[in-house]
This record gives structure tokens, sequence and C-alpha cells, in this order.
């Protein structure tokens, strides 16, 4: 099973962690004093500086060994250009994009992938980190790899996309709309993440190509009179349906590609609603994100979009009857470098006559 | 009888958008695909068969297993009739990759007879038959080997089985049209099983000993009690997942206004049990607007205290 072979993976490669623990660490500590002294990244971050996020102060000082958790914190760290310090990574919802999936060879080389779960607490440990980057709630519990002031004691850093900060360290999100869930918070994150990781330059360029994507979009759309009324559902095999509401990147997205958003009164991601309430929002275009493995393209939406086309209850909603139900990734309106793209390619979806 | 009617209609009229009495006759005699008539046709009246079928069929099984094991705390689960039909829908999702209601409904019920079979034979071995504290403890071990399968089985893939943990849950809105016709013919064999178990119940009721100086065949009236039972509790936990509290609470219900006699349990169970499982369901629309509480959630949290209640209250020893 695949846990199973992943865990005996990492196990083979690696040596007991607590012989060698001390003495890696020693070595990375020369490592980062040598690079220090030539790497200008280091320099633009002299000793003590932090990065806010999420109310914790977080050493902007470049990790060595990183541990990203779900696609977006994956992509980010190939994105940045730091994936040579990746050494764990779970857990992707979609395929890797094609420009990194090169690098991304974890049968091969590092890092370790686990692909349907966080790792347990002690694989964890054994990957040796000093940095976590999560992509989502969930990582950084006493369920999950620990709260942060637990990594923190452990020496190891940790950075949460600020979307999903919670009401406290260790807690869950309970006020899901008081975050900042526009793409600006994301292009935040990406400069925060780009001075911790050592990579600012990068971490630039990335924003400014995102916002030059997102502009050309707007261009595009200049002036449109009419906003199409979307809803953005999953239908997890039973008859009720998962609804993306306000108080999530995804409705910023909608927003930014010409649309209006018909489930702007509810808040958070996959909350459940009955049929009923989606035929009477009646929505202008469906979109149905596919998720979730490295091999599920768009095609994975493809079952929930043809049952919605053969389910007679909902035949009358605009979207289903004029056709405009669409298959999308759940990485491209999760928080990340897609974000982007995703306002692009949704534009087009909604405003085929502007492009 | 007339208070069940009205729930059915309140179920076919009260949701997220109340629907006028005139549209839903207009449904069927003058069908013109609008939203409200397709509303009625394809989602309200389907979830208000589903709720009509499984609430007869846990209020009927729950007075059954009462009877059977003489304990006033038992319900449908004590067969591990849940607990099989869950067993046996993980397996399927993970063994055959199925993902829609349609193709699991059959591997719950499945799964139910099996289990329901399993405690019979289990409990019938050795000394003395399928004694109630038998049937108890055979089904009360393997409900707790099925379950621990279960979690065994779904902590190995936790993603894959967001379809079981919603199905877990009990609601009325998952079946299908063309299932809910098959599983009607099933409750409605449980039911004739179940009124033809009667003296068997009522005998039971007075001591297995007076029952059997009566003249009565104990073990045949036994099989067939537990029959009807995994047939009901089979179909319930096929249609709307395994629903808690109805099947326990219900039938003491019915002891409030049929008294002890089994030949009045039996029908005022499987009358009151729909309406419950109705009502909660039409609560369920209504509390959380524009969301939805799933039925299982509802009868959960308002079968809890009633459950205390009846804990507490005296009636319950006299079983």
């Amino acid at each position: 099973m695949a846990p199973v072979r992943t865990y005996r993976a990492v196990e083979s490669a690696r040596p007991p962690v607590r012989s060698w623990r001390r003495l890696r660490a020693a070595a990375a500590t020369v490592l980062l004093t040598l690079s220090a002294c030539g790497s200008p990244a280091a320099q633009d971050n002299p000793v003590g500086e932090t990065v806010r996020n999420c109310g914790i102060e977080v050493p902007a000082t470049p990790p060595a060994r990183i541990v990203a958790t779900f696609h977006n914190a994956i992509e980010m760290v190939y994105a940045l250009g730091a994936d040579d310090r990746l050494v764990g990574a779970s857990y992707l919802d979609n395929p890797i994009l094609p420009e990194f999936a090169g690098r991304f060879r974890p049968d091969e080389r590092e890092p370790a992938y686990y692909p349907t779960d966080t790792p347990s607490r002690e694989e964890f440990l054994r990957l040796d980190p000093d940095f976590v980057l999560s992509g989502f709630t969930g990582t950084f519990t006493t369920e999950g790899l620990g709260t942060r002031a637990e990594l923190t004691d452990l020496g190891i850093g940790s950075y949460l996309f600020s979307q999903y900060c919670p009401t406290a360290d260790g807690q869950g999100q309970t006020s899901l709309a008081a975050n900042d869930t526009t793409l600006e918070s994301v292009y935040r994150d990406i400069t925060d993440l780009g001075r911790i990781l050592g990579k600012p330059d990068e971490a630039t360029a990335l924003v400014a190509r995102m916002r030059a994507t997102v502009a050309e979009a707007a261009n595009a759309l200049g002036g449109v009179a009419e906003r199409p009324r979307v809803a953005m559902i999953n239908r997890p095999g039973n008859g009720d349906i998962r609804v993306f509401g306000a108080g999530d990147v995804a409705t910023s997205i909608i927003e930014a590609a010409g649309g209006d958003q018909v489930f702007d009164d509810i808040n958070g991601r996959m909350t459940r609603i009955g049929v009923e309430e989606l035929i009477k929002r009646a929505p202008q275009v469906i979109l149905v994100p596919a998720c979730c493995g490295a091999d599920v393209g768009p095609e994975g939406a493809n079952k929930v979009i043809e049952e919605l086309r053969k389910d007679p209850a909902v035949a009358n909603v605009p979207a289903v009857r004029d056709n405009r139900v669409h298959a999308i990734t759940f990485a491209e309106i999760s928080p990340g470098v897609r974000n982007a793209d995703a306002v692009a390619a949704i534009a087009r979806m909604l405003h085929p006559e502007r492009f | 009888m007339v208070v069940l009617a009205a729930t059915c209609l309140a179920s076919v009229l009260i949701g997220n958008e109340t629907i006028a009495l005139g549209d839903v006759l207009a449904t069927w005699r003058r069908p013109d695909g609008s939203d409200a008539q397709r509303i009625v046709a394809f989602l309200r009246v389907p979830r208000t068969l589903v709720g009509l079928l499984a609430g007869a069929a846990l209020g009927l099984a729950g007075a059954l297993m009462q009877g059977l094991t003489r304990n006033p705390l038992a319900g449908p689960e004590v067969l591990a009739v849940n607990a099989g039909a869950a067993l046996a829908v993980v397996a399927a999702i993970a063994g055959l990759g199925l993902t829609t209601l349609g193709g699991y409904i059959w591997f719950a019920f499945l799964g139910a007879a099996v289990a329901g079979a399993l405690v019979y034979f289990l409990a019938a071995a050795g000394h003395g038959g399928p004694t109630p504290v038998k049937l108890a403890l055979a089904g009360a071990a393997l409900t707790a080997t099925l379950a621990g399968l279960t979690t065994a089985v779904t902590l190995l893939d936790v993603s894959t089985f967001t379809v079981y943990r919603f199905w877990s849950v009990g609601a009325l809105t998952s079946a299908e049209m063309s299932s809910i016709g098959v599983a009607a013919l099933f409750v409605a064999a449980g039911a004739a099983l179940a009124i033809g178990s009667t003296r068997t119940l009522n005998g039971l009721a007075l001591g297995e000993d007076v029952a059997r100086s009566l003249g009565q065949r104990i073990i045949a009236g036994k099989l067939v009690a537990v029959a009807a039972a995994v047939l009901l509790a089979g179909s319930a936990v096929a249609l709307a997942g395994p629903i808690a509290f109805v099947g326990l609470t219900v039938p003491h219900m019915a002891r409030a206004f049929g008294g002890t006699d089994y030949r009045w349990i039996l029908p005022w169970s499987a009358v009151l049990a729909p309406i419950v499982l109705l009502a909660a369901d039409i609560l369920g629309r209504l509390l959380a607007r524009p969301q939805e509480l799933q039925v299982g959630i509802v009868t959960a949290v308002i079968g809890a205290p009633v459950f205390i209640a009846l804990v507490r209250g005296r009636r319950l020893a006299r079983l």
C-alpha cells in the first residue's frame, strides 16, 4: 500500500536519526555559515530579523531542511527555487506544475513524498526538518505535526499561508471571514516567504509576473457590463453539495475573473448545502474543482459534471441548462502560485467573447 | 396515521423554499418543468419516501430487537447490522473504488445481512440456543470487531473516505429513486415477518420457560424475528445510513401508546418512527439555513436527551 511503501523508502534511505542527528545539525551549521559568507540572500537578512505570520515572529534565517504540507505549499517552495532544500512533501491535490515535474522525483531522491496525508509526527521528525510550510489548516495542531510553539521549541521554524491563520496557535479557525483572503494576501505571503527562504528576488519576480497576468485579464475584461453569477461546488458522492464560499481566495479569484460569487453569504470551503439551495441561487456558471491526488487533473471533475447534467432536479439551473459547467483544479483555487493563471483561465470561461 | 400523513405533507412543502400545495398537486396534473415542480418531484418526494421507509424499518427493527433480547436499551445496532453495513461500504469504496451511493447501497445491505446472520448463529451455537443475553453479547462482540476493521481501513487512506464519512452520519437525501423501490420491497417483507413474530415476542416477554410451556416453538420464532430485524435494519441503513436513536427510542414511545402487547407495539413503532425521522429532517432543513443539517445529526442531538429521560424513567423496568 502506498503509505507503507513511502515509509519504507524513507527508512532505507536514512540511517537511524539519533546517532546522526547531532552530526548532521553540526554539518548543516557549518554549511550555512559557509554559504552565508557568499550569499547575497543571507546579507539581506541580518541575524535577528523576523517576519510576522499569524501573530508569530518567524526568523528570516534561510532554513536548510524544508517540509511542505499541502499542494500549494509544495509548489511555492519550487516556485521560489528553494526545492534543493525540500526534504519532505505531503500531499498533492493535482499533478504538480509541469515546470517543476522534472525536479519532483520522490521515487529517486528527496523530498520524501506522502501522497494521502500529513506524515505522523515521528516520521516527520525523522526527516530532521528545520522549517515547515503549510498551505492549509490542520498541520500546526496537536493532531498534526504539533503547534507552532512546540515546533519552535524543537528549533523548527514554521509558516502558514495567512488566509488560514487560526484564532490561536494550535486552534482551528472559528471566524473564517476575519482573515484577508484577497490576492494581495497571497502576494504578501510570497514576499514574506521569499525573505524567510532567502529568495527575495525570486519572490519579487514571481509577484510581478502574477500581477501582470491578473492585470492582463483585467484589461481584457475592461468594462464588462454583465458579470455572470458563479457557483464553485463539489459533490462528494451523495445527494448534497459542498460549496466554496466567501472568506476564501476562491471568491477573490471568481471576482477578479469578472464573475459574482452566488454563495457570498456562506463562509469557508466545502460547506454543505442541499440541492434545493443550488436551484434557488440559479448560478449562470458552475465551476467544479478536481481533487485529490498527483494523478488527478481537471478531468477528475468530469464525473461530478456528468452527474449534474443528468440530474433532473437541476436541469433548469442556468449553468446546467446552458452547458456552462466547467472543470478546474483544486490546486489553482488554493492560495499560491497558480492563482493568477486561475484568474486568467476562469475569465476565459466566464467571458469567452473577450478573449 | 393522520399525524403521519401531515408530517409527510409538511416534508414535501417545507424546505429551503416553501412550496404551495397547488404547485405540489400541479406537479402531476400539469407538469411544466418549473423549478418548484422539479424540487417536488426529484428532491422532496424521494426524501420523504426514504424517511417513511427508513423510519418504519428503524421503528420495527428497534421494537423487534428489544423484544428479542428483552433489553430496553437494545436498538437495531445490537445485531451488529450497522457495523456490518459500514464495513461493507468501506470495503466497496476501498476495493472497488465506488463513489456513488447507487453502487454501495447493495454492499450496505449485504454487510448488514451477513453480520446479522453471523450474530444469530454465534448466539445459537452452544448450550441453550440463542438466548437474549447471548444475542446481545455476540452482537456487541461482532460490532466491536467490525468497527475496528472499518476504522483500520479508513485510517489507511483518509482522503478517499470523505464519501463514507458523510454516509456514516445518516441522511435522507442520498438514495436514488430506483433503489427506493427495491428497498420498499425489502421493508415490506421485513414488516410481514415482524407481524408474524408478534406471538414469539409476546411469549418471550413472559420469559422463555413460560413461552415454551405455552407450546411455542421458541427457536423457529426467534429465527423469524431475527430475519425480520436484519431485513428492516439493513434496508434502513442502506437507504439512509446508520441513523442513531430512532430505533432505540421510538419503541418506548410506542409502549406509551400501545401498552405491552407487541401486536400494538409494532404498528405504533412503524407509524411513530417515520414521524420522528421526517420531523427531524424538516428541522434539519430549517435550523441552519442556507446550510442543511443531516438528519442523523438532528436525531442524535434530539435523541440523546430523550434517551437519558427514558433511562431515568421507571417504565423501562417493565420489559
